[in-house]
Formats: C-alpha cells, sequence, structure tokens
C-alpha cells in the first residue's frame, strides 16, 4: 500500500456534502429565478425568437411561474443549505451561528454575507404573496431589492464555498454573473429612459406654459 | 371515444376546462421541484466522487497527508570507535651474543686461590614482543630546576 491511498469516506461527511450540494442547487435556482424575472420586466420578450413565441402565447404566464418556481425551490434549498449543516461533525454550528450573521467561527465575514443574502431573498421573495397588502407599486420598488440578495450569495459562494474554485462550479457562476449583470444594466437603462420621458414632457409643458 | 355529435361537442368543450384544472401542485412545480432535486443527486454524486478519489478541495489533500508514512527524523550519531586488527608475522628476534648479553654476569675475582675467570653465560633471550600499536611517546624530559 503506497502512502497516497485515499481513506476518506463520503458517508462521514455525509450532512456536509449535503449542505454544499444543496447550496449549490439554491444559487442556481437562484440566479435562475433572477434572470427570468429581469426578463420578464424588461421588452426582452422581443428579443425572444420567433419559433419560441407561440409557446410563449400558448402560456402567457409561463415565464412568471417558472420566476415564482425557481424562486420558492431556490428558499427551500437555501433553508436545506442551512439545517443539513447543523449535522456536520467537523464545523459543529450552532442554530445561532446558522442563523446570525458574522457569528460563525468559519469564514466569518463571507459566511454572514452569505446568511443576509438569504434573508434578503426570503424576505423579498415571499413579498410577492403579500403584495395586495403592501401595495403592487411599492412591492415592485421593494421586490427589485432581490437582486442585492442574489449578489450577496454570490460573494458567499465564491468567498466561504469548499468548491469555489473549482472549475465546474467557477465558470458557471462566473458566466451566469454577467448575463445577470447584463441584464440589470439593460433593466436600469430602461427604467432611466422611462423616467426621462415624463420629465421631458413635463418641461415642454412648462415651457409651452411660458411662452403664452 | 365520443359516438355521438353531442358528445363530441361536450368532449370539445370539457377538454380545455380539464387542461386548466389545477389540482394542488400542478405540472410546473413539479417539474421544477424534479429539476431542482434531480441537480441536487448530480452535485451530490459530483461531490462524492471527488472525495471518493482524494480530490475534495478542503479534504483531498488532507487525506493524503494524514496517509503517509509517519516523517522521519534525522538523527546524527558520531561513532568513532574504530579497531583495526593487523595479521603480521612474528619476527623471530634472536638474542645478541655472549659478548654483550645483557644477562651475563661477569665476576672477575683479583683475588682468590688459583684465581681463574668464570664466565657464567645467561641464557638466550626471549623474543622481544611485537605491538601492533605505535611504540608510546616518550616521556617528557624532566624539568629540572636550578636552585
Amino acid at each position: 500500500m503506497n502512502g497516497f491511498d485515499v481513506v476518506v469516506d463520503p458517508a462521514d461527511h455525509a450532512w456536509w456534502l449535503a449542505s454544499r450540494a444543496s447550496g449549490v442547487v439554491a444559487l442556481a435556482l437562484l440566479t435562475a429565478s433572477v434572470i427570468i424575472g429581469l426578463s420578464l420586466g424588461g421588452r426582452f420578450s422581443q428579443h425572444i425568437p420567433k419559433r419560441l413565441r407561440p409557446s410563449l402565447r400558448a402560456e402567457p404566464r409561463l415565464l412568471s411561474r417558472a420566476h415564482e418556481q425557481t424562486a420558492v425551490a431556490a428558499l427551500i434549498a437555501i433553508g436545506l443549505h442551512g439545517v443539513t449543516l447543523l449535522g456536520d461533525g467537523w464545523l459543529h454550528p450552532s442554530l445561532t451561528d446558522i442563523a446570525v450573521p458574522f457569528t460563525i467561527d468559519y469564514r466569518p465575514v463571507f459566511t454572514g454575507l452569505g446568511i443576509v443574502g438569504g434573508y434578503v431573498a426570503l424576505a423579498l421573495g415571499l413579498s410577492y404573496y403579500v403584495r395586495q397588502r403592501i401595495g403592487v407599486a411599492r412591492w415592485k420598488r421593494v421586490h427589485r431589492l432581490v437582486i442585492a440578495g442574489w449578489a450577496l450569495s454570490v460573494l458567499h459562494t465564491l468567498g466561504a464555498g469548499t468548491d469555489a474554485a473549482q472549475g465546474w462550479l467557477f465558470w458557471p457562476v462566473a458566466a451566469s454573473s454577467g448575463v445577470v449583470a447584463l441584464l440589470f444594466i439593460a433593466r436600469m437603462s430602461e427604467v432611466g429612459m422611462r423616467r426621462r420621458k415624463p420629465a421631458a414632457v413635463n418641461a415642454g409643458a412648462t415651457y409651452t406654459g411660458l411662452t403664452r | 371515444m365520443p359516438a355521438t355529435m353531442t358528445e363530441r361537442v361536450r368532449a370539445k368543450t370539457a377538454g380545455p376546462r380539464a387542461a386548466t384544472a389545477r389540482p394542488g401542485l400542478n405540472g410546473g412545480w413539479w417539474k421544477t421541484l424534479k429539476l431542482a432535486s434531480g441537480m441536487f443527486v448530480v452535485v451530490l454524486a459530483l461531490m462524492i466522487w471527488q472525495m471518493s478519489i482524494g480530490r475534495d478541495p478542503l479534504l483531498g489533500a488532507g487525506s493524503q497527508i494524514a496517509r503517509t508514512e509517519p516523517a522521519t527524523v534525522q538523527r546524527k550519531l558520531i561513532v568513532k570507535r574504530k579497531v583495526i586488527i593487523e595479521q603480521q608475522p612474528a619476527i623471530a628476534t634472536q638474542a645478541p651474543s655472549a659478548v654483550a648479553a645483557p644477562g651475563s654476569a661477569y665476576t672477575g675475582a683479583s683475588g682468590g686461590s688459583g684465581g681463574g675467570t668464570v664466565v657464567t653465560q645467561a641464557p638466550a633471550a626471549a623474543p622481544a614482543p611485537v605491538y601492533s600499536s605505535p611504540a608510546p611517546a616518550p616521556a617528557p624530559a624532566p624539568v629540572t630546576r636550578s636552585s
């Protein structure tokens, strides 16, 4: 037997592996939900290939349903990510460690950012179900901040994730982050243009008023 | 299979209604849950495989180090014990002749009756021992003081 035989039994680290896997799934679902959400709000449906449009016409709420379902699934995965970590025999985190940001000993800053991001995603995601109570316009404004929760989750993954340096995780995260960033910039520029239009109309009205 | 025209019409009108019925979780939710579960299983399998081949990002290297033989500590010991045994033929040394034999006794009696000289020859001297080791250094000369 040489000196480099593997002795690590994955069964000994089952909780930790489950936590890592659910964390990856949570980020993937959250990213998908954010991408769909950004696509929903803008006029990106005009850029959807023609061959896909009939299916969207047949199911007009397809994207919004996908957005909702992936978001809820992501929240479940985030919960699983924290709960399974409780069983880890090496880290031995307490309920406080996984629920209160910046209290855990293991990479406290990045882990804390992840916890904050989880809370942001939970609060702003579930606010969809009380949007009538808080007002749709207000809910929309608040719901936009969910992207901050996603950004914190990405930071948490890259800073505290065990597999962050692995190519199979790093490159998809980098690529999807680029997509989210592009969609976000496009969306913000669209919102900015919409705000400028009424301002221009008002300015015109004022000018006309002055000449009279 | 609708047999009559009425049944056909009923089937046509009931079709879309049946399709839009939402008994609990609809197909979309199940699809999403299945997709998420499948993703979880795939990622978990990948991590288990990584760990089992010793390439886990955190445990991989650590386990290999733990598995290596315990490190040997070098101790330098200087051993200066050296015994050289040389086989040399013993040189037979002949005893000097009677003229200068150290053991010869000379008794010269000038007086006496008959007054002959008796020279007694000592027996042949034993061969000198052969030392393999070098001869010890001569003792230092005694310090003399002049008073």
